[in-house]
């Protein structure tokens, strides 16, 4: 989390993969998937823009206590849809522009119903090695 | 000539600002009970997960107001993580979502969604949770 502004990723590739985390377990269904809740803005969280990281364990490590699972977020897919990713540290990033809910209540439920269409939950999230698991899945050979 | 006398006060009226709750349906009380789990909630990895009395009172206010004229279908509530409560349905792809925000200087809204549609909204009344929620159930 960062002073903003800073300049957006142009030299992320189209393929680059970006985590958000499911960080309270009310965020799940009760079949256990996630709600579009998770990708609302939240002023303690999300102060300049959605909170995502570039590694699944930065992900895990924003939080002092156990997330509930990670979703990734393609950054092509992201820019097609209009929004862009801000790095502020090497493994933190906002994504922009996306309005809190006092902002534009119906547009952000919009963002975050499409965010979550276009995410995919994260396998093994929790495990120690998960960032080298997720890339061997992404790389096969 | 007789003498008027003042009858004893045995019954003063609520104070206005107290919220009078009528009784609820079998099915609102069990929405009620889970809503009140809400007030107890441990906060959790820095977001405030238990509601304010300010979402909770509202929510409660919105839900038995509706069940007062029809059988509510069932809500998911969730905790907002800064106090406040989503209370949200979904029905054949019909979305409609009630946000009880938890401070009094925020607005509580109700959005709502037709199947493959965006999102509209307006600010929360209880008139027009009622229409959304026959919306939803039509």
């Amino acid at each position: 989390m960062d002073a903003n502004p800073h300049p957006p990723a142009e030299d992320y590739p189209c393929d680059k993969i970006l985590f958000r985390a499911i960080p309270y377990d009310t965020l799940l269904r009760k079949n256990g998937t996630p709600k579009d809740g998770v990708f609302l803005l939240r002023a303690t969280s999300d102060p300049n823009g959605l909170s995502v990281t570039t590694t699944i364990r930065a992900c895990r490590e924003q939080f002092d206590r156990p997330i509930f699972g990670i979703l990734s977020l393609h950054v092509g897919r992201l820019r097609d849809y209009g929004v862009e990713a801000f790095p502020s540290t090497e493994t933190h990033v906002n994504i922009r522009p996306i309005p809190t809910r006092d902002e534009n209540e119906p547009l952000a439920r919009q963002i975050a119903a499409d965010l979550m269409a276009m995410s995919r939950p994260v396998e093994n999230w929790d495990a120690e090695n998960a960032d080298e698991l997720f890339t061997a899945r992404k790389n096969p050979n | 000539m007789e003498a008027t006398t003042t009858p004893p006060i045995l019954h003063r009226p609520a104070p206005t600002y107290h919220l009078v709750f009528r009784p609820a349906s079998t099915d609102t009380i069990g929405f009620i009970k889970e809503l009140d789990t809400l007030l107890t909630l441990e906060n959790y990895n820095g977001f405030a997960l238990q509601a304010t009395l300010h979402a909770y009172e509202n929510a409660r206010r919105y839900l038995e107001s509706a069940s007062n004229v029809m059988v509510l279908p069932q809500p998911e509530f969730t905790p907002d993580g800064e106090g406040g409560i989503d209370i949200e349905w979904e029905n054949n792809g019909r979305r409609l979502a009630l946000s009880c925000r938890a401070q009094d200087n925020q607005s509580d809204f109700i959005s709502w969604r037709e199947p493959g549609g965006q999102y509209d909204g307006d600010a929360a009344s209880e008139t027009l949770l009622k229409d959304k929620l026959d919306w939803l159930t039509r």
